[in-house]
């Protein structure tokens, strides 16, 4: 791990030995090292990360969250400090993310994240947790709900998220281009965050074959009416709009940066055939996806407009 | 769709509502395709057209595609910085162009994306080549190849001449062509003795440009399986296109001493003369035009005639007639197996 590369085979190891059982029971590992261990076979060289994020379930479970981290805290697991902790006054938004170190030593280490509960659309509001060291803020994304769906299981025991789910998850957060620039450099360069996180998308592509990728839209489907049961018409029907920007984007030579530099590290893949890739995906996942979502849209629409009594 | 719509949909621009030569991508942007512009005055009308569609659209930048023009590259920059101070600047902001000259190509401004979408296009953008005349009196051949084949009998002249879709002359051309291989009935019926080896070697000769083949690779650096292309296609097939190459020939002769298969061969029937290749989107968006020289994954060959000839099949996708497949199994250099095709078809009654 010195080389700033890890095994994903291995970190997955080092998890289910250092982490309690019982915490390992309420985790979902998520981000490039769920991707990296899915798919360890291709990604040659190991992933370049030193940070497992793990994705704490149920969805809302703020208690579980800080039992958690408490829990690690009393076995020695040791804050990673990037900024000082707040007080019980500090905004949640302000506080910094909850970062373990294992007891022994620095090689990786831990950050927690929350599955907001419900379906309300828009950024959630960081959660304030207590920890012997000061407060802590927790996040939980919009649409991180999803990667608690689908999870697989590998031979550690450890969930993690299934490549699908990272990527509609990836996939919903960027619909709209917006910008907003990393605030640390990925392989040297500072880029557009809906760059470096719509080339996931197109990494877990690049990885999966092309009939996995089609597999995809009735997994999304699944998870979205599972998650989103009154949104995911307006999801699904929308998934596509970032990737398709992207593709007119000068950012999208960002995205192919982050996956040369990331999860197809190695693999010699061109700005071209990425495009190709992009092009994959909107036709063999994004569009059955889109056409369900508009249906059901639409269907919606005519049964209000028929009001109540018409309907048959 | 010809080679610079399939150029331009690879890079997501696909034609839009309204006149030939529109194109918009996904966040709106448009594209004017404009042919041969004679110089600076059709330069200026292109660009004021262009500034209108920009200013009554919210297109975030509108593109103006010319491929070939009768100014310099550097007259053509020149031209292009002067009608940019005339325009308003929330329009000028907007406008692109590429240029698609004999000797150059002028992408202003330089924008990596908007260079990449210029390569893209240079192979399918350059100004089209007069158009090589077919000639398709080799229809007379192909399709009485094709009955000899089948052990079909012999066809009424007129009949010969409503399935190829050829006037009278050429029907005659035809079948003069085919010498005595040629058998000529009283009834004004014809069919073949024999396999017309010295017309069909013109044929092949010729075949790229007679069936005015279309060939494609992979561009995602998968590889691309022509096996599982067909899976696709058999999902859904698409009218006109039938399964020709390699598979058509294993149909015909199932002892076809052939492992593997190297490529995807359709036959495409294009009765009104354009071949609509809309469905390779579909098929498989990674899918460009293949560059000269490249292996090709997947190829295209029209039948211009007016009778196809495919054969219906249970899963959907209809079989070209052998013809088609012998055809192929010749431009893969497999001379063998086509003489083996032969026999076992001349065989089986």
């Amino acid at each position: 791990m010195s080389t700033g590369t890890v095994d994903p085979r291995a970190l997955f190891a080092r998890l289910r030995a250092e982490l309690p059982s019982d915490v390992i029971d309420h985790i979902v590992v998520i981000g490039s090292l769920a991707a990296a261990y899915h798919h360890a076979d291709q990604v040659r060289g190991g992933v370049k990360t030193k940070d497992a994020d793990l994705v704490i379930h149920p969805a809302g479970h703020t208690v579980a969250a800080q039992e958690i981290a408490g829990r690690l805290i009393q076995r020695g697991w040791r804050e990673k400090r990037d900024r000082e902790p707040g007080t019980a006054a500090t905004p949640p938004g302000d506080l910094p993310a909850i970062r373990l170190y294992p007891p022994d030593h620095e090689d990786y280490f831990v950050e927690l994240l929350m599955v907001p509960a419900g379906e309300t659309p828009g950024n959630k509001p960081w959660v304030s947790v207590e920890l012997p060291g000061g407060y802590y803020g927790l996040p939980g994304f919009e649409f991180l709900a999803l990667t608690t769906i689908d999870r697989q299981r590998g031979p550690d025991g450890i969930e993690y998220a299934h490549p699908a789910m990272m990527a509609l998850a990836n996939l919903l957060s960027h619909r709209e281009l917006r910008h907003h620039v990393m605030s640390a450099p990925i392989g040297g360069r500072l880029v557009e965050r809906y760059a470096k996180d719509l080339g996931r998308v197109l990494a877990l592509a690049r990885l999966a074959s092309r009939e996995d990728v089609e597999a995809w839209a009735p997994r999304w489907l699944f998870a979205l009416q599972e998650c989103f049961p009154t949104r995911w018409p307006e999801l699904a029907g929308s998934v596509g709009a970032g990737l398709r920007a992207l593709l007119n984007d000068a950012a999208f030579e960002e995205a192919w940066h982050c996956c040369n530099v990331g999860l197809l590290a190695n693999m010699g893949v061109t700005e071209a055939q990425l495009r190709a890739i992009a092009r994959q995906v909107i036709v063999d996942a994004i569009e059955p996806v889109e056409s369900e979502g508009r249906a059901a849209a639409n269907a919606e629409k005519t049964r209000r407009s028929a009001g109540p009594g018409r309907s048959s | 769709m010809d080679p610079l719509a399939a150029a331009l949909a690879s890079s997501g621009f696909l034609p839009a509502a309204g006149p030939v030569g529109q194109f918009a991508g996904a966040d709106g942007t448009i594209i004017e395709v404009k042919d041969a512009q004679s110089g600076v005055r059709d330069l200026r009308a292109a660009v004021a057209e262009l500034a209108l569609r920009a200013r009554d659209t919210s297109a975030p930048r509108a593109i103006l595609l010319i491929r070939g023009a009768r100014m310099s590259a550097a007259g053509l920059r020149d031209e292009w910085g002067r009608l940019l101070t005339v325009l308003a600047p929330d329009i000028a902001h907007r406008l692109r162009l590429v240029a698609v000259l004999e000797e150059d190509v002028v992408v202003i401004p330089e924008e990596p994306w908007l260079r990449d979408l210029a390569d893209r296009v240079t192979d399918g953008g350059r100004p089209q080549a007069r158009s090589v005349r077919v000639d398709r009196s080799f229809e007379v051949m192909r399709v009485l190849l094709s009955r000899w084949l089948l052990h079909r009998g012999r066809i009424a002249v007129g009949e010969l001449q409503r399935q190829t879709g050829l006037s009278h002359p050429s029907v005659s051309k035809g079948l003069a062509a085919l010498g005595p291989t040629l058998d000529r009935h009283r009834d004004r019926s014809v069919a073949l003795r024999a396999f017309p080896r010295e017309a069909w070697s013109q044929l092949v000769a010729l075949a790229p440009k007679v069936r005015q083949t279309t060939a494609f690779v992979d561009e995602s650096g998968r590889g691309g399986d022509p096996q599982q292309l067909l899976v696709r296609l058999r999902r859904a097939p698409p009218p006109g296109v039938a399964i020709a190459g390699v598979v058509a020939a294993r149909h015909w002769n199932p002892t076809l001493d052939l492992e593997g298969l190297p490529r995807l061969d359709l036959s495409v029937h294009t009765p009104d003369g354009g071949m609509d290749t809309a469905f390779v989107t579909w098929l498989d968006p990674a899918l460009v035009p293949a560059p000269q020289g490249t292996p090709p994954l997947l190829l295209l060959h029209s039948v211009p005639r007016a009778e196809s000839l495919f054969v219906p099949d249970d899963g959907g996708l209809p079989w070209a007639d052998p013809v088609e497949a012998l055809l192929d199994l010749y431009e893969l250099r497999l001379i063998e197996q086509a003489d083996d095709l032969v026999r076992a078809l001349r065989r089986t009654p």
